[in-house]
């Protein structure tokens, strides 16, 4: 229900796609799928603050680009290279340190140095507003079923 | 969204988060299962197996609200903005299409039929073809002949050949060191990460690789397990045949590959095809200088979810999109090394352009391997959680 009044509050967005539930019937998909399918869609409780209105999406597009080696939103999932809560100035004289070469690294004077001193300070607000801490999430590994394409 | 790789799975995601939940997603996958192509050349170097590497989509549906449809798409019909699917039909507002890679065999019509290659395994989408050609290898004898072709560019993963067979020659150092790797390379020279490669093979595998550049595989003998190229009759007890690639078949469907009728092309700001703007390709199947990596397909779907939701608040997506791309490979079971660049969105050239900066890392080294390991598992809880 919140989620019908968070739509309807936001008119930019479409109406929701439609399915043709008809012909899924028809077609032999069971109804209990039908019934799970939608409770899926349900079930959505966004346990992820929204972003998107608090940040452009040109940071947003970076940060995430920043998530495959530092996890989702700097939860790093091993452990390691967290940036979750680290302090504006540290970010922005680590980065600033890369650039420079001053800083030893694999890789992450090849990254530092593709950006701007903008962007980088935008991400330093990105990753220092994020509270550290949280425990990541990982999908577990499981046993092949032979029929994957 | 149909397809559910790398690009698919990040854009059903970030599209629901990034429009507050405001946004009804519906993905169309085909497989039950998320299989991760990166690392699955460890699984025949031996020091993997492909079920670390298999996962659900369960966490992905329940903490994003993100409608599921196990099944196949078999037309597309852009007018009615309609879907068919083998049990039925679906209809959508915008369709984002990330199908992957499409194999092409048409350069050899002796393997037209599925049936007559069953024994020759691409292993070029993880999955049960990884598996045959690990088997393949255990069973070759010490001694043997192990040939890998690789195709022209552009092709899923640039570096992948590459990895691949260092990962080969891992196995083969420590099993069966009398045994030989023949590289047939269609493509005049190695095409990613050279010196790093040809360091790796000269001091890790001394002896063990024979590298030929510019040998395109002609005709192939399945049966007898011979290759044929311009130059010379090939035989070989294990035969990797990587063929050349195009867009997946639901782009082609869709008639989007309007680049070399291969790959699709579309605006870098949103990915919307030029042929069709209320359809975006994402991931491996686009015209793009970029490489065909999962860290890229992961950045369209990022680009894209952004673009889609400036689109339905009236807004203009952002003209000059940034992102980056890391594609680690492992030489040995725990050494690693890697490219890496900043791409930027060039209005003129219309193109993500390279920034300066970017590179090759020194040389591989295990610290490497243990960052590239750490950036698989922050990719996969990323696109799957
Ligand atoms: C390919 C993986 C990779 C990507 C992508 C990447 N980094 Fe890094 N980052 C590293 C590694 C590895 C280090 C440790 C230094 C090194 O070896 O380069 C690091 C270090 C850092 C540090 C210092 C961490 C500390 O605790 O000292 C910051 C800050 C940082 N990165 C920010 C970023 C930002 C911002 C982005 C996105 C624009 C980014 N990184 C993208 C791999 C990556």
């Amino acid at each position: 229900m919140e989620r019908m009044a968070a739509l309807q509050s936001r008119p930019w967005v479409f109406a929701h796609a439609r399915v043709i539930h008809d012909v899924f019937v028809l077609a032999g998909l069971s109804l209990v799928s039908l019934a799970l399918w939608s409770a899926s869609a349900q079930a959505a409780q966004p346990d992820h603050p929204s972003l998107a209105y608090t940040y452009p999406s040109h940071t947003l597009t970076l940060a995430a680009s920043c998530a495959v080696c530092h996890g989702t939103n700097g939860h790093s999932a091993s452990g390691m290279l967290g940036l979750a809560g680290m302090p504006a100035a540290q970010f922005i004289s680590k980065l600033q340190a890369y650039r420079a070469g001053s800083l030893p690294a694999t890789v992450m004077h090849q990254h530092a140095r593709g950006l701007t001193e903008t962007e980088i300070q935008a991400l330093a607000q990105y990753f220092s507003a994020q509270s550290p801490g949280k425990t990541v999430l990982e999908p577990q590994p499981q046993a092949l079923e032979q029929d994957h394409d | 969204m149909v397809g559910a790789g790398f690009a698919g799975a990040t854009l059903a995601k970030y599209l629901r988060l990034w429009s507050n939940y405001g946004v009804e997603v519906i993905v169309v996958e085909q497989n039950r299962q998320f299989i991760s192509c990166p690392l699955s050349n460890l699984v025949l170097g031996g020091s993997r197996e492909l079920s670390s590497l298999t996962f659900g989509y369960d966490m992905l549906q329940r903490h994003h609200g993100i409608q599921w449809v196990h099944d196949q798409v078999t037309a597309i019909d852009p007018e009615r903005r309609k879907l068919t699917l083998l049990r039925g039909e679906l209809s959508y507002d915008r369709l984002v299409l990330a199908p992957g890679v499409d194999f092409d065999y048409s350069a050899w019509p002796e393997l037209a039929e599925a049936s007559a290659r069953a024994d020759l395994p691409h292993a070029w989408k993880a999955g049960p073809q990884t598996q045959l050609l690990r088997k393949q290898l255990e069973a070759m004898p010490d001694g043997g002949v192990f040939a890998i072709s690789i195709p022209k560019a552009p092709f899923r993963c640039p570096p992948g050949p590459y990895e691949r067979i260092c990962q080969v020659a891992h196995y083969l150092k420590q099993h069966k060191p009398k045994s030989k790797i023949i590289v047939l390379d269609a493509n005049p020279d190695i095409i990613a990460k050279k010196p790093l490669f040809s360091r790796a093979w000269q001091e890790l595998y001394p002896g063990l690789i024979d590298y030929r550049p510019n040998s395109s595989v002609l005709h192939v003998q399945a049966a007898q397990h011979k290759l044929e190229t311009e130059f010379e009759q090939i035989s070989a007890d294990v035969i990797n045949l990587i063929p050349p690639q195009l867009a997946g078949k639901v782009a082609q469907m869709a008639g989007l590959n309007n680049v070399d009728s291969r790959w699709c092309k579309v605006d870098f700001r949103s990915y919307a095809s030029s042929l069709a703007p209320e359809i975006h390709v994402l991931g491996d199947a686009i015209f793009s200088p970029q490489p065909k990596s999962a860290h890229i397909a992961t950045s369209h779907a990022h680009v894209c979810a952004n673009a889609i939701v400036a689109l339905l608040r009236g807004e203009a997506p952002d003209p000059e999109p940034v992102f980056a791309n890391t594609c680690y490979s492992f030489v040995s079971d725990d050494a690693a090394m890697h490219v890496a660049n900043v791409y930027r969105y060039d209005a003129a050239k219309e193109l993500m352009v390279t920034m300066e900066g970017g590179g090759l890392s020194e040389a591989a080294s295990t610290l490497e391997g243990t960052y590239a390991l750490s950036w698989a598992r922050n990719i996969w809880s990323d696109t799957l959680t």
